[in-house]
């Protein structure tokens, strides 16, 4: 029968980018991830394939981050204006992007492992999909969450006001 | 009585316990007040930290779509090759005072802020070239830039010269009407969105124009709700695209067909129309090695209503001084990234806009549009293509 590659697209892609995007912060990054995911499901069409997509991403992702010579080929930005949407108060605008900043920060304090579940439990994922995405052992997820969940919150809270979000 | 860990407290949050377990929890929680409130507290949690990583996708954001412009299948002969060749004439047909001919019939679709689509669907129109330009020799050669540029289906090339004709009667007539057309859909998005210009063409092209124009938009038209079906109209019947094509094309018009797939059943005749170079995607494989993902994808693209992200504008400079604004496509097209490689070096402009990639650059006296998915690695070969 072979692979419903716009079945897989149609239901995992959008998915996919969201996950990538929280995760990287950038969403460019994100796509052309999700679309070398995307690639190797064509090449080796998985059985199972949402937890295989998102493990397939994240390692991709964590190859990457180890790759220089991947790195220098990314864009070479000079300059990276925000601008508001057309429709959005400037004020509102900034406020959303102090939220984001924040959530980016406090997401950055949990371990990759905690981080990838995290994200992951946010697609929907069952605690089994994220137990064969993760190479986690099922009984390990609500643990994880329970922790990754806890410290998002705590650094996310510190960082109230403008505060130094604090390191630990 | 042994209490609740937070493991099993958060599993239960998220409905990951089996019957059994959930029972004795639940039997726990309501023995006890310790461990229910941590429970409670567990909830808020949850539903904190998924409110605080929505924060981190885009916001919602009305969209104008230009999903799709019309191309038959291409003439026989202009091997990617030749054609590449002729792009070294660009520069020399840069410096001619004509505008550049791309033939399209796009749907532009405006859409309301809450996200449901308006009434509005309609054929834009054509950009045609004045009697001066040459007219076959321009579009081929953008057509090969377009080849060469791992573009998906459905990019566009524009060019005119600075300040020229583009201050003609004609074309501000047809921008105006375009733009008033635009401006009654519902919320359309940022005035950055290109909306294509239609300018008058000579006479005798005229007709043959508005013939092709209107078989093409015809069927576009025929009750189709869903803007993938009407490309889909638009795109089964490659024969008569051809033919429009032809008549088009004795006007030196280029036609561009862009087939996206069909959600239901189409599948498999869009998959069959997909080797054609109806899939620009498909024509594109000879040109690089990063081409096969895109055409192995570009036959599955999906036109759907998505959020935009706020608006990021990056530039570039090209040490030579050539410029280019482009804008990041959304992610419903899996080549929609354009990435620079290095060494180019080249100045581009990146907004993220409507569901398109835009990139505008000027070079040799003339502006130039290109619109359309691009697929990564085709900034590099365009920065490549650009410098003098």
């Amino acid at each position: 029968m072979g692979l419903d590659l716009g079945a897989l697209f149609r239901d995992y892609h959008e998915s996919l980018v969201r996950m990538l995007t929280r995760r990287t912060g950038d969403r460019g990054r994100a796509e052309e991830l999700a679309q070398e995911t995307f690639a190797r499901a064509v090449a080796a069409p998985p059985t199972n394939p949402r937890p295989w997509l998102f493990a397939v991403a994240l390692n991709l992702l964590r190859e990457e981050g180890r790759n220089a010579a991947t790195r220098e080929r990314r864009l070479v930005l000079v300059k990276d204006e925000d601008h508001v949407a057309p429709y959005e108060q400037p004020d509102d605008a900034y406020e959303r992007e102090e939220t984001r900043l924040r959530v980016r920060a406090a997401l950055a304090q949990l371990s990759e492992r905690d981080r990838d579940v995290l994200l992951l439990q946010a697609e929907g994922f069952d605690y089994d999909e994220i137990a064969q995405a993760t190479g986690l052992s099922r009984g390990a997820i609500g643990t994880t969450l329970a922790r990754a969940r806890k410290r998002m919150l705590e650094v996310y809270t510190q960082g109230e006001g403008g505060s130094h979000v604090a390191r630990g | 009585m042994s209490h609740v860990d937070e493991g099993t407290l958060h599993a239960l949050v998220d409905d990951q316990l089996d019957a059994a377990e959930r029972q004795a929890v639940e039997a726990h929680l309501a023995a006890c007040g310790d461990c229910a409130r941590r429970f409670a507290e567990a909830t808020a949690m949850a539903r904190q930290v998924v409110t605080l990583l929505g924060a981190l996708d885009a916001p919602a954001m009305p969209v104008v779509v230009q999903p799709a412009v019309v191309r038959g299948p291409r003439p026989a002969p202009a091997p990617a090759i030749a054609v590449r060749a002729r792009l070294g004439t660009l520069r020399r047909v840069a410096m001619a005072a004509s505008v550049l001919l791309v033939a399209g019939v796009s749907y532009q679709v405006g859409r309301s802020r809450d996200g449901a689509p308006s009434a509005l669907e309609r054929p834009v129109a054509v950009r045609l070239p004045s009697a001066a330009t040459p007219m076959r020799a321009v579009p081929s050669v953008v057509d090969g830039a377009m080849d060469s540029l791992n573009s998906a289906p459905g990019t566009v090339v524009r060019a005119a010269p600075r300040g020229g004709p583009r201050a003609d009667g004609d074309v501000a007539a047809a921008d105006r009407a375009v733009g008033a057309a635009a401006a009654a859909a519902p919320a359309p998005s940022s005035p950055r969105l290109i909306a294509p210009a239609v300018i008058s063409p000579p006479e005798p092209a005229q007709q043959r124009i508005a013939a092709a124009g209107a078989q093409i938009s015809a069927r576009a038209d025929q009750g189709a709700e869903r803007r993938s079906r009407a490309m889909n109209d638009a795109a089964a019947p490659a024969q008569e695209v051809a033919s429009a094509q032809g008549r088009m094309e004795s006007s030196g018009i280029v036609v561009t067909q862009v087939s996206p797939p069909a959600r239901e059943a189409r599948d498999e005749s869009v998959r069959a129309a997909a080797p054609a170079p109806a899939v620009a995607g498909a024509s594109m494989a000879k040109s690089s090695p990063s081409v096969p993902k895109a055409a192995a994808l570009a036959g599955y693209r999906t036109i759907e209503e998505a959020s935009v992200p706020a608006l990021t504008r990056r530039r570039y400079v090209s040490p030579t001084g050539t410029s280019l604004e482009l804008s990041i496509a959304q992610s419903f097209a899996p080549a929609a990234k354009a990435v620079v490689g290095q060494g180019t070096a080249s100045e581009f402009v990146v907004t993220t806009d409507g569901g398109r990639s835009t990139v505008r650059w000027s070079a040799h006296g003339m502006d130039y549009v290109l619109q359309g998915a691009l697929a990564p690695d085709s900034l590099v070969k365009l920065a490549t293509l650009l410098k003098p």
